[in-house]
């Protein structure tokens, strides 16, 4: 509250929103404000209040952030206030409230800049001011006073020029708009473009700005230059052709632009960098792009991480246009893939800090002080073991610096062996990297050094010239290094050596001069191209399954048995987190083999562990929510297998049996129609696989009709003494092709995601390739039915009838088809169930059940090991009934667990939905090939 | 070796031991199959060896062989044999089936699914405890030959449904399962059969490995271990390994592009440098 004698309980009388506001705003100061200042913000504040309201507020604040700030500027402010608001509250408030951002940044061109080109928008009308200023408000908030003083030249140039009130209206919208979406690393250049240009004409501008979100925002500062120059010389000779070449909208121009674009952003080789990293590793891994970061000539200097990893991403920087070509910036995309992914390969995510610590055998100096150091390892928690790790020493920078250098080595001699080329193709990328960070950037200092001879295998003196000792020291370390890699390529190797090499180091940078940072602190690793640890150490991404590790290994612990945290990891990822107790025995046993079970036992036989308290591991028994149902559907009730029981539940689930909805629209003429050529093309494959009732075959060794070509042949054979063949007749076979097929689509929440790089949703694509199929099906005779499954929770399964088998592909269908929506989740097992129930009554000598899904199954009390464990089930039940059943997995990489789920060769995985029409197609037409 | 020189079985025989690294106790359980006169049945992808081991157990058991590949226009007939005419008159001309039966030599019907279905019939008798074989041309009952075996194969992964084998078929065999033999092991069969160094081997299975990490695209079989001595055998010939590689294993494999920029993209990683 303010007191009745403070100078802001006037203020508070007039508006004591404001005056809260206003109080709020300057108890952030960092030193008191002093009353004479105080007073003038109310006297000012109260002149612009008695103007209009919102010009008072804007003043009251404005004043409160600039004398929080203790910024200088408070006269400039009241004078340009004060006269802005003599010409009206309106530009008044606009000066009021993005001044302060100007005054803010303390710059003095930026503050002429500001004035220059208010002065010269005011002149079109007062009306220009306000989107284009809080365009600058939001450039300066983020800090970047070096692009506005830019922008406000590009204002200043633009409204210096003859406009027609249309032309300059539109400019107030097109200039913030197109400056906001410039990306912040090349916005000056960007911005120093489009203010070139518009200063020969406004057209043109709007042109360059159509072309920007083509594709030139990709080019390289230089190539934008030129590619404008190109452009303002057409548009000399002829605007139209100017226009075109500059909106990127003539072939040359569109050829052009690819011939200089040199810059790759990450959008444009993702796929193939996925496709890569799942081949070469064979695990679901995606690649992300770090936002806002870019590789380019100037390297980040403090160090700041842009490519790094954790056990299922890869996180690389949004583009890359460090080189002159556009080969060798894809080339360095590729080589960061190479590398990074080597860490997932190699093990450095299973980096084990109790390990690790056995095998070093303790190290010198710990923040633990008198406690053991197990027990003290014990104590720490973390993101991950590595975190836990470095949590011991004193300088945690310093320590996963360290770490990363032993693990960039360790990693460089494991691809040595097993993929020599990758070291051929990036080593000398990544050290001419390195020569320039040390050379060009005189970051000579020690730790540098010792990164590029042991992770980059170059001899430090290549790069600096370290006193004679401190190189001796850095010998010793890469010597340790060399030999313990080469004796034991594994991820705690590199936790062993630091520490080993901890102090050392610690001592070698003490007596080093270009170590030291500005303010006394250490200077950081330079790593090429800011190859780092994942920022906080976040590795892995199921948490769940790390408290359950470390529950267990709390226990054992408290039994005197030791495991490894890894270990039971491993065991917990592979068992889908449920551990039975022969898991447990392994653990030991693995444990004891280390050599590190602190009880000594008599090695091969069992270990008791019936203390072992099984429940907490396992998951908690589904329960249903109940659902009611509809009297208008049938109702069917199904067992659920349940993998914890190792037993059926019977009953457990309520499958509600009813027809879909139709819905009035076009999708499924609209399909027929985009998919014309498709549609065409299998109509006639699927002809092919309708029998023709009789078919002739020939020549044919029994049958009703000779062949007369064979008699032919039969009569020559004999005159020359050859024994003729006696394949001499014609049989007209009637082929019989009996298959049922029932197509069962997935309608889960999931499928409501739009498919990546389109616009359309998943289930979409789906629709299209049933409505494909059925047209299909319908040509090749075969009896088909259409069904739709979702549901929530085991009473509320739902089975939408689509198609019967008993229908034709009427208008009913049609509409049916068109309606088809995501629903809820996947109770897969129950859905599986009905729909072998409901094609079992179908008279066919060949069954064949089609699922299209796109993912696990996924419900209330039905989760992974659980639900993975009742679909296989039902798939089973199926078999057994002699129906074939195949899934189709869509929009999702390759997961081994697919082959647990489904069975190897009872599914078909799509990654790219796009491919989902077609692909289906062809796997119906080679699963019922006859 | 007179009796089986009358049924012409003399070529039939295998001279040199074929090479053939074991698995499991798969040759065991195929000599205890021989003797108890059991039929079998291989299963496994494409190129894993499941040829081979048929000639390996055949050289062994020291019986002749006769491999007969099926296809869609495989007649009982063309297994049980027919009548030809020669210079006006009829002569009966056994089929290769026929002839195994009699001299007791091993029969291996290859990808049996793809024959055609009047084939089950004549198979049937001859793979259960009556061990005969009707020609029903001839009005012959033929009880097999002692030393008679009967084996087939099939690969579970790419037939159509319409095709399978069907329960009263696979219920008479014992079934041996093959599949690609683990990684050291499988260097081993390339250095051997490739005629190349184990390093070079080892970097071929690592290649495959990384191959059969490829499910989608219709790859669900990967590279065999075939196509890895082919390549092998290439680079014996002064063909580079890349080269090699990307003739031997990634064209045969697929069509698609984009997985052949990848597959490249990792041979440059193995095989460089």
């Amino acid at each position: 509250m303010v007191e009745e004698d403070h100078p802001l309980s006037r203020l508070a009388l007039a508006d004591p929103d404001l005056a809260a506001d206003v109080e709020t705003i300057l108890a952030a100061a960092t030193s008191a404000v002093q009353q004479n200042d105080l007073a003038m913000l109310v006297q000012e504040t109260l002149w612009a209040l008695s103007q209009e309201i919102a010009f008072g507020r804007a003043v009251g604040r404005g004043y409160a952030q600039l004398l929080a700030a203790r910024c200088r500027g408070t006269g400039a402010f009241q004078s340009v206030v004060r006269k802005a608001g003599g010409n009206g509250p309106t530009l008044g408030k606009i000066m009021a409230t993005h001044l302060v951002p100007v005054l803010l940044s303390d710059d003095g061109d930026l503050l002429d800049g500001f004035m220059a080109a208010c002065q010269v928008m005011r002149r079109k009308g007062t009306y220009t001011l306000k989107g284009p200023l809080e365009e600058l408000s939001r450039l300066l908030e983020a800090g970047d006073v070096a692009g506005g003083r830019v922008y406000l030249d590009l204002l200043r140039h633009a409204w210096a020029r003859e406009l027609s009130y249309q032309q300059s209206l539109q400019m107030t919208y097109t200039i913030p708009r197109a400056v906001g979406a410039m990306p912040p690393l090349k916005r000056i250049w960007q911005m120093s473009a489009l203010s070139r240009i518009i200063q020969i004409d406004i057209s043109a501008a709007q042109c360059f700005i159509a072309g920007l979100k083509k594709g030139l925002n990709l080019l390289h500062e230089g190539a934008l230059a030129r590619f404008i120059s190109m452009g303002l010389e057409r548009y000399e000779k002829s605007s139209t052709r100017g226009c075109r070449f500059l909106s990127l909208e003539s072939s040359v121009s569109i050829e052009t632009c690819r011939a200089m674009q040199v810059a790759v952003p990450l959008s444009q080789i993702q796929g193939e960098l996925t496709r890569y990293v799942r081949t070469r590793t064979g695990q679901a891994i995606a690649i992300r792009p770090k936002e806002a970061f870019r590789i380019s000539g100037i390297p980040s200097k403090n160090g700041a991480v842009k490519v790094f990893s954790d056990e299922k991403t890869l996180y690389l920087p949004q583009e890359i246009d460090m080189f002159a070509t556009r080969k060798e910036n894809q080339d360095l995309y590729k080589s960061l893939v190479k590398l990074e992914s080597a860490m997932l390969e190699f093990g450095t995510y299973n980096f084990d800090a109790e390990k690790t610590l056995a095998s070093s055998g303790g190290f010198p100096k710990t923040r633990a002080g008198t406690e053991s150091q197990e027990a003290a390892l014990f104590r720490m928690t973390g993101n991950s073991e590595i975190e836990r790790f470095l949590h011991l020493f004193d300088c945690q920078e310093l320590a996963a610096d360290l770490l990363l250098m032993y693990e960039h080595g360790r990693i460089r001699r494991c691809l040595l062996r097993r993929y020599p080329g990758i070291v051929h193709q990036t080593l000398p990328v990544m050290q001419q990297e390195m020569l320039r960070i040390c050379q060009e950037l005189r970051e000579r200092h020690v730790l540098n050094l010792l990164y590029a001879g042991i992770a980059l295998g170059m001899p430090p003196e290549l790069l600096g010239r370290p006193d004679p000792q401190t190189l001796i020291r850095m010998r010793k370390i890469q010597d340790l290094a060399e030999t313990e890699i080469e004796r034991n390529p594994e991820v705690e190797t590199s936790g062993r050596l630091l520490v080993l090499t901890y102090e050392p180091v610690v001592r070698a940078l003490a007596k080093d001069a270009l170590s030291k940072g500005e303010h006394g602190g250490r200077r950081a690793l330079n790593t090429p191209f800011g190859r780092g640890f994942k920022p906080g150490f976040r590795f892995h991404l199921d948490s769940r399954v790390d408290r359950m590790a470390v529950s267990i290994q709390s226990k054992f612990r408290e039994k005197g048995f030791r495991v490894y945290r890894t270990d039971v990891r491993k065991k917990l990822t592979e068992k889908n987190g449920i551990l039975c107790p022969n898991d447990i025995q392994e653990l030991l046993l693995d444990g004891r083999s280390h050599g590190a079970s602190a009880k000594t036992r008599s090695g091969g036989q069992p270990i008791d562990v019936s203390w072992f308290d099984f429940s907490d591991l396992c998951g908690a028994v589904p329960t249903g929510d109940g659902l009611g149902t509809d009297p208008y559907t049938d109702v069917f009730v199904y067992h659920e297998w349940d993998c914890h029981l190792g037993d059926y539940l019977a009953g457990h689930v309520r499958v509600a049996d009813r027809k879909a909805r139709g819905a009035d629209n076009d999708f499924y003429s609209a399909t027929l129609d985009r998919y014309h050529g498709l549609v065409h093309h299998t109509r006639r494959a699927f002809e092919q696989l309708k029998p023709e009732g009789l078919s002739m075959m020939r020549p044919w060794l029994e049958g009703d009709q000779f062949d007369y070509r064979a008699l032919l042949d039969f009569a020559v054979d004999r005159k020359t003494g050859r024994i003729p063949s006696d394949r001499l007749y014609i049989k007209r076979d009637k082929r019989q092709r009996d298959v049922a097929v029932l197509i069962l689509v997935d309608l889960s929440k999931s499928t409501a995601n739009h498919a990546s790089g389109s616009s359309s949703r998943i289930l979409d694509i789906e629709k299209e390739a049933v409505v494909l199929l059925s047209e299909a099906l319908h040509v090749a005779g075969d009896q088909f039915a259409v069904a739709g499954f979702s549901g929530a929770g085991r009473f509320g399964v739902e089975y939408l009838r689509i198609k019967d088998f008993s229908e034709g592909l009427d208008a009913g269908v049609r509409r049916r088809i068109n309606a088809i929506a995501p629903m809820r989740s996947t109770r897969m097992g129950a859905a599986i169930r009905h729909a072998t129930q409901v094609l079992g009554n179908v008279p066919a000598r060949v069954r064949v059940l089609l699922t299209l899904t796109d993912g696990f199954p996924n419900d209330v009390g039905y989760k992974q090991g659980y639900a993975v464990a009742d679909t296989r089930k039902a798939v089973f039940e199926a078999h057994a009934k002699h129906i074939y059943f195949k899934a189709i997995v869509v929009n999702m990489a390759g997961d081994p667990n697919l082959d647990s789920l489904y069975g190897k060769f009872q599914h078909s995985l799509i990654s790219d939905i796009k491919e989902l029409p077609d692909r289906l197609l062809r796997i119906y037409g080679a699963m019922t090939r006859m | 070796m007179t009796s089986l020189s009358q049924f012409g079985m003399d070529q039939r025989f295998i001279e040199s031991e074929p090479y053939y690294m074991p698995l499991g106790n798969e040759v065991a359980v195929f000599r205890a199959a021989f003797k108890e006169k059991l039929p079998v049945m291989l299963k496994g992808p494409t190129g894993c060896g499941k040829t081979r081991f048929v000639e390996h157990m055949a050289y062994r058991l020291k019986r002749p062989l006769i491999t007969i590949p099926c296809h869609e226009d495989l007649f009982a007939s063309d297994l049980v044999g027919r009548y030809l005419l020669k210079n006006d008159e009829t002569i009966w001309m056994d089929g290769p089936l026929t002839r195994a039966v009699r001299a007791g030599a091993i029969c291996y019907l290859d990808e049996i699914v793809e024959a055609r279905k009047d084939t089950t019939v004549v198979i049937h008798p001859l793979s259960d405890d009556r061990r005969i074989l009707t020609i029903d041309k001839k009005g012959e009952i033929l009880p097999a030959h002692p030393d008679f075996m009967l084996v087939i194969s099939y690969n579970p992964g790419y037939q159509s449904v319409l095709k399978d084998l069907k329960q009263s078929t696979r219920q008479r065999f014992i079934s041996l399962s093959f599949d690609y033999a683990p990684s050291e092991k499988e260097i081993q069969i390339v250095s051997h059969e490739g005629g190349v160094d184990e390093a070079t081997a080892r970097r071929l299975v690592l290649f495959a490995e990384k191959v059969r990490n490829i499910r989608e695209y219709g790859l669900t079989e990967g590279a065999s271990s075939r196509l890895l001595i082919y390549a092998a055998q290439l680079m014996q010939n002064g063909i580079s390994a890349k080269e090699a590689c990307r003739v031997a294993i990634c064209l045969p494999l697929s069509d698609d592009e984009r997985l052949q920029e990848t597959l490249a993209e990792l041979l440059g990683d193995i095989f460089d440098g």
